[in-house]
């Protein structure tokens, strides 16, 4: 990637990657086994600042560009797309604190979400409500002069764990969004028990019952939770996957290449068989592209260009569509050895699939892209 | 575009909206939102335009239908915030 980059980039992504594999190169199989991350993991990813790189400095946070933001999580998603995860759903809520928050919550809530003494998860999701949040039905509502939070949210990445959740409600059918305390007395996080990929995400069921939510704690205004604060965050955790799906790629490939190297199969190196060169050259040309759409996209963001969210979108779609593709001819490729939990092949391919699901769905995404296409075309931007 | 005037303000904003709505010109009164002529993908980004365009910050203090709602209620806001913000 070093060609995309600048000197001071290209040491800061090398220096990660390296500390990221020194410390956990080895442990996302098991964690994948365990279903969720343990202590330590989450402890270093505080001790080394990632959970506040992407926040502003006037928060405590890194005020790491697009770029480095990206990097980051491409270094994580090497490893772990869980790993990288714990760090996207803490981001998603912590950036839209830090733009749509009062002075108030930003001096309550920001310093330990900057710091990653309190982790956040964000909680959208309900069994009728997927892509189409509309549907909503966790209700923020007013009894007897205080407020009170109702409904069940699935799918939380790293419910398990979080120690404050952003929770969409609607409130007399406005959407709106506010932050609830692990130790809320009407908030129980349930596993989700075993799931295909991001294993070791903790996913839970969220239940709120009658959570007395202080005003202070209502985040942005009612109205807004589906218009601005929603996208806000989902605008962070799109860049975020496409930079983690470049990461794991780039992992999925250079398992390959080592593979097909040592392998010898019919008296040749594996390379040496031109099927196998044919799935080696999609998977390096698809790489260099994907590189190219994530940078590309974060440096629109960097730069405050009008197109920055269309090409995160364009870069998530991408990305993850490609991954998918190639994490199977991966495991493939490595033969039963693809198969071995313990590989990254077997890992980045259940993952994989996850990522074209969450932060919108390809099919979602291509709602919202296909417009975006036409109209450069007619503007003659094609 | 730091000291903009009212007009100054409706055009840009005009022009704006014109890359992602094809569909012509919207009337200065009305409801962006309503209309179906912004979707939430957009809203985001029109709020990230207005604090470029203008180099006012939008905050949590402004996010109130009505200053989205019109192209009028836009310029009033960006005019309102442009007031109050000094230096750029
Ligand atoms: C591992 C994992 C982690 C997650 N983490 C979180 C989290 O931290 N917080 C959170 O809030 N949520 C989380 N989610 C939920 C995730 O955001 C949703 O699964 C996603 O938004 C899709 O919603 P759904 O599953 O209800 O599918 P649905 O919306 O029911 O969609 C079902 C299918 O229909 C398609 N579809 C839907 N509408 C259309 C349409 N208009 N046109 C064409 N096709 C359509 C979809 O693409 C999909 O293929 C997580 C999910 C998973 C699997």
């Amino acid at each position: 990637m070093r060609h995309l980059l600048t000197a001071e980039e290209t040491q800061y992504h090398k220096d990660l990657v390296e500390r990221v594999g020194v410390a956990w190169g080895t442990g996302a199989a098991d964690w994948d086994r365990r279903g969720g991350l343990p202590a330590d993991v989450v402890r270093w990813c505080a001790d080394e600042g990632l959970f506040g790189a992407a926040l502003p400095a006037e928060f405590g946070g890194g005020g790491a560009t697009a770029v480095r933001t990206g990097l980051m999580y491409e270094a994580l998603g090497r490893v772990s797309a869980s790993l990288a995860s714990l760090v996207n759903v803490h981001g998603m809520a912590a950036q839209t604190l830090a733009k749509w928050g009062t002075e108030q919550q930003w001096a309550s809530v920001m310093p330990g979400l900057a710091a990653g003494k309190r982790v956040a998860a964000i909680c959208m999701t309900e069994s009728g409500a997927g892509s189409d949040l509309s549907a909503i039905e966790t209700e923020l509502s007013e009894r007897e002069g205080r407020l009170v939070l109702n409904g069940t949210k699935v799918f939380i990445t790293f419910g398990q764990l979080a120690d404050t959740f952003l929770v969409l409600a609607q409130r007399e059918g406005r959407s709106v969004t506010c932050l609830v305390d692990r130790d809320n007395p009407g908030l129980t996080t349930t596993s989700m028990g075993d799931v295909l990929g991001l294993r070791a995400a903790a996913l839970a069921r969220v239940e709120l019952r009658d959570c007395v939510v202080p005003a202070e704690d209502v985040v942005g205004r009612d109205g807004f939770g589906l218009s601005i604060l929603v996208p806000h965050a989902l605008e962070h955790g799109r860049h975020a996957v496409a930079w983690m799906a470049l990461g794991m790629l780039g992992s999925a490939f250079s398992a390959v290449l080592d593979f097909v190297h040592e392998r010898r199969s019919f008296g040749r190196d594996l390379v040496d068989h031109g099927q196998i060169q044919s799935m080696l050259t999609r998977m390096g040309t698809d790489l260099e592209a994907a590189k190219l759409l994530c940078v590309a996209a974060s440096r629109a963001v960097d730069d405050r260009a009008p197109d920055a969210s269309a090409r995160i979108l364009t870069a998530k779609y991408f990305v993850c569509r490609v991954l998918e593709e190639h994490a199977a001819q991966a495991v493939q490729i490595l033969g039963s050895r693809g198969v071995l939990e313990d590989g990254v092949a077997a890992r980045h391919y259940r993952d994989a699939k996850i990522l074209n699901i969450i932060e919108g769905t390809t099919q979602i995404i291509e709602r919202m892209l296909a417009p975006i296409f036409l109209r450069t075309r007619s503007q003659g931007g094609l | 575009m730091a000291h903009a005037d009212r007009e100054e303000i409706i055009q840009v904003v005009l022009d704006y909206l014109a890359q992602y709505d094809t569909s012509g010109t919207p009337g200065l009164d009305e409801d962006l939102f309503e209309s179906g002529r912004v979707n939430s993908l957009f809203s985001i980004q029109l709020v990230g335009f207005l604090e470029n365009t203008f180099r006012i910050k939008i905050t949590v203090t402004d996010l109130d239908l009505q200053n989205f709602a019109t192209v009028n209620r836009v310029a009033d806001l960006v005019l309102a915030k442009s007031a109050t913000t000094t230096g750029a």
